[in-house]
């Protein structure tokens, strides 16, 4: 088997667009979290998110490409460029079908302020009339409205700006989509089915319609204090912040990345995934969490006999269940080493970006093997008895040496992922 | 690839639900006797798009959707006819009969791999009347991933789950990513497939802004004419289709009954337009290319191809132009034919179903024609198998499926030997 190895790192997050302002932030325990104000189409007032900053999408995009694309779908390819330029791979001079792509995606969007006026054109005091709408409103509708939304829009973008040709996935997994794509890109890598491949998520919650879902749900925090909303682990959880983002990255063969010279950022040792198996009701369980990092280290094993992580980046949904059940989950998989082993969750400070949560964790998790600490989570105050372990609560990083992190991910449905990843090559 | 660590893969169950009909006999049966499925639309009112008629589920028994209130409220059209069509395949396989796991996952080793989207079809007049999100369940109704999770959390499966989002290619990658999680020892059984609605206000807007359906609204039926001088687009429908893929060891220790092996799976990107093909097929040449090399088969060896042929005319053109490429002098030779003709464009559904056809047509040694076929195209003068099934034995299919944004995928079945075949009735 080809080892698998990451020489790109490409983000976009509420701390800006550089490794060094998300790393920055983090180890500084700083909260992302703030008042946010507006939301395109949405009239309810002020919520606590986790917004980007700092992006500017013209820095990367067209003007015109950037109308056939959702908002947050530019963060994802403003990511896989930034990869693909900090690896310092020409792409195009690669056989183009040994090139893949894997994007965890949040999957359709239909951006409502662009059919609001076909809407408004075939309603009347009798209500909406759909006959009306097909003679009246459907000119109203902008004529390439459908590719806006398109689910592999970022995959399109991604094989448009660097030829990719070769195998590809978009992956629209919510929670796990990030974690899973750079999974399913590693392996496809090592299996040898292509050579290098642009892997990452992307995501926004802080959009009208997934602001306007969750608030019928109760995932979200009630909290209104911005900085303290979100408390992974702590006992007055309540909730995620909806936050948004995108990280990427180039990944290639170790054989290819020593040959050119590359700098490397981390080894992907292993990928697991998996369901919830008989839970009662859907959601992140105990099992599925378990079962996805031992499957994960399991994977690494065949590449490094002697897997032991030094630490774990935690999903810490931040909601009651969900942050009980990766305790337990990651005890079942741990054992007793699961004490020993530290759980920072960065939604603390970031908030939860769906999609792109994964591979933002992802990025954070190389950062800190290479800076030899551990970033905290945030807001942990108050114990809570169901979740005992060390999560490096705190408001600044600590001194860690780390030659192998595991990520473990969750999504609303009950799937889980976990990737493992190494310092040393 | 190192084809000698992979293990090999066969399917053990099939169901689906199409517009020709909604179980595994009677959807052959209208596909041997070249019967359209297309008619005027009539679960909402469409008289004044610019298209009137699709390719409707009608006679879906309510009997065999599930009964449960929490399924019915998290599961949307589409997905309910996923979850008919995937307790079909589960049924007809029976490979849960017999416990493999434990109380928390009685099924650890099986997973889903599905390819959905997050569509909502009644978008416009719940947007008209400002109830888009009422229910605390819709973040999950209207999330991609839910069908997988809800799926495995009912039947106890523990595996890797996978959903894509590629349009029109996802039901084939989710094919192929279900196959590779076998055939490299992640999972020992799959359940994989598709499913989609596409008949709904939205959609019909979407495409026909797009210029992408036909509008033969004087005759519906005659509307879908893949390969066709006179094709004027394709024919939105809806449905599901699903396999249960097993590792061959697995099936054969249970004498399960095989319907024959997934041998291979490719996917690539155009690289070229969001919704145009080139016009030399090159990626849907790769793609053919790459699965028959990944199968270990030479094209000669093809006996069936099941075109992408979505009665457009690009992709018909183009795909023409790659079976040509991939083939050779045997393009000449090798039947193709577009199922499309008669059940239209069942979209994320539409390469499941296309794959179960392919196996169906190797069981009964029967073609499916390409029907309305009746003026030949210069660019396309291949056998379509125009019009009338044909007798002829089959001993390798290959089912394509192409999508908005570049995307290709392959996958090649083949028979299975002899003793594979010891547990068929």
């Amino acid at each position: 088997m080809r080892r698998v190895v990451i020489t790109g790192i490409g983000l976009v997050t509420p701390y800006g667009s550089t490794p060094e302002a998300f790393w920055a932030g983090i180890a500084n325990g700083r909260s992302a979290g703030q008042l946010v104000t507006h939301i395109e189409g949405l009239n309810n007032g002020a919520l606590v998110g986790a917004p980007v900053t700092g992006f500017s999408p013209r820095d990367y995009v067209d003007a015109k490409s950037l109308r056939l694309m959702a908002p947050a779908v530019a963060f994802g390819v403003a990511a896989a460029q930034l990869a693909a330029a900090d690896s310092g791979l020409n792409l195009e001079s690669l056989d183009p079908v040994r090139v893949g792509a894997f994007v965890g995606s949040r999957g359709h969007s239909s951006d409502r302020e662009d059919l609001l006026p076909a809407v408004r054109q075939a309603s009347n005091g009798d209500g909406f009339s759909l006959r009306t709408f097909g003679v009246e409103g459907l000119p109203l509708v902008h004529p390439m409205w459908l590719l806006k939304g398109l689910a592999n829009n970022v995959l399109y973008f991604i094989s448009l700006k660097f030829n990719t040709q070769g195998m590809n996935n978009n992956v629209s997994m919510g929670g796990v989509a990030g974690t899973m794509a750079i999974g399913e890109a590693f392996h496809t890598i090592q299996r040898g089915y292509v050579d290098v491949a642009l892997a990452g998520g992307y995501d926004s919650a802080l959009d009208v319609d997934r602001v306007e879902m969750f608030q019928s749900s109760s995932l979200v925090t009630k909290s209104t204090d911005p900085v303290h909303a979100s408390r992974p682990f702590d006992r007055r959880r309540d909730g995620f912040v909806p936050g948004e983002g995108a990280a990427f990255f180039l990944m290639e063969t170790l054989e290819s990345a020593t040959k050119r010279g590359a700098t490397v950022y981390g080894e992907v040792l292993g990928y697991g995934a998996a369901g919830p198996g008989a839970a009662v009701a859907n959601g992140p369980g105990e099992w599925g969490f378990a079962r996805a990092l031992t499957t994960a280290l399991r994977d690494a094993k065949s590449s490094q006999p002697d897997v032991q992580p030094d630490a774990i980046f935690s999903h810490g949904l931040a909601t009651e269940s969900a942050d009980s059940a990766e305790t337990r989950g990651l005890k079942m998989a741990l054992g007793r080493q699961a004490l020993d082993t530290p759980a920072p969750a960065l939604k603390s400070m970031l908030g939860n970006s769906f999609a792109a949560s994964g591979a933002i964790e992802a990025a954070a998790a190389l950062l800190a093997m290479k800076a030899r600490a551990l970033p905290p989570t945030i807001n942990l105050e108050q114990r809570d008895d169901e979740c005992d372990l060390d999560y490096v609560g705190g408001q600044s990083a600590r001194e860690a040496e780390l030659s192998i992190v595991a990520l473990s991910n969750a999504n609303l449905a009950g799937a889980h992922a976990a990737i493992v990843l190494g310092r040393d090559v | 690839m190192t084809q000698a660590a992979r293990r090999r893969v066969v399917v053990t169950g099939i169901g689906v639900v199409t517009p020709l009909g909604s179980t595994i006999e009677s959807m052959w049966e209208d596909l041997v006797a070249g019967r359209s499925g297309v008619d005027y639309i009539r679960r909402i009112d469409a008289s004044t798009f610019p298209t009137t008629f699709g390719a409707e589920v009608r006679d879906l028994d309510e009997g065999r959707l599930p009964s449960q209130q929490d399924l019915l409220e998290i599961l949307d059209r589409k997905n309910l006819f996923g979850w008919v069509a995937a307790a079909d395949a589960l049924r007809d396989s029976g490979i849960l009969n017999g416990n493999g796991g434990t109380d928390a996952a009685p099924h650890e080793n099986i997973g889903v791999a599905l390819g959905t989207e997050s569509r909502r079809q009644d978008f416009l007049p719940k947007l008209a009347d400002g109830t888009l999100y009422a229910n605390r369940h819709d973040h999950l109704r209207f999330s991609p991933f839910v069908m997988g999770g809800t799926l495995a959390a009912h039947y106890g499966l523990g595996g890797p789950q996978v959903t894509v989002s590629t349009a029109c290619t996802s039901g084939t990658q989710a094919l192929g990513v279900g196959f590779q999680k076998i055939a490299w020892g992640e999972a020992d059984a799959m359940v994989a497939g598709g499913c989609d609605s596409l008949i709904d206000p939205l959609m019909l807007t979407g495409f026909s802004l797009l210029g992408a359906l036909s509008k033969r609204n004087d005759e519906p039926s005659r509307a879908s004419r893949p390969f066709d001088l006179h094709r004027d687009g394709f024919v939105l429908g809806e449905g599901a289709g699903m396999l249960v893929l097993e590792e061959y060891e697995h099936a054969i220790a249970r004498n399960a009954r095989v319907y024959g092996e997934v041998a291979g799976y490719a996917s690539t990107s155009n690289a070229f337009r969001i919704t145009d093909s080139p016009a030399d097929g090159q990626g849907a040449y790769l793609s053919m290319k790459n699965a028959l090399s990944d199968a270990g088969i030479a094209p000669e060896e093809v006996g069936y191809i099941n075109a992408h042929g979505t009665s457009t005319h690009q992709n018909d053109r183009s795909e023409t132009a790659a079976i040509k490429r991939c083939f050779g002098e045997h393009a000449r030779h090798v039947p193709i034919s577009s199922t499309k003709s008669m059940m239209g464009h069942l979209v994320n559904g539409g390469g499941a179903v296309e794959l179960i056809i392919c196996l169906l047509t190797m069981n009964h040694g029967v073609l499916t024609p390409t029907i309305n076929y009746e003026t030949p195209d210069p660019e396309c003068d291949l056998d379509y198998v125009p019009n009338i099934a044909r007798r002829q034995d089959v001993n390798v299919a290959l089912s394509n499926s192409f999508g908005f944004g570049g995307i290709n995928a392959t996958v090649v079945v083949k028979q299975t030997d002899r003793a594979a075949h010891a547990g068929r009735s």
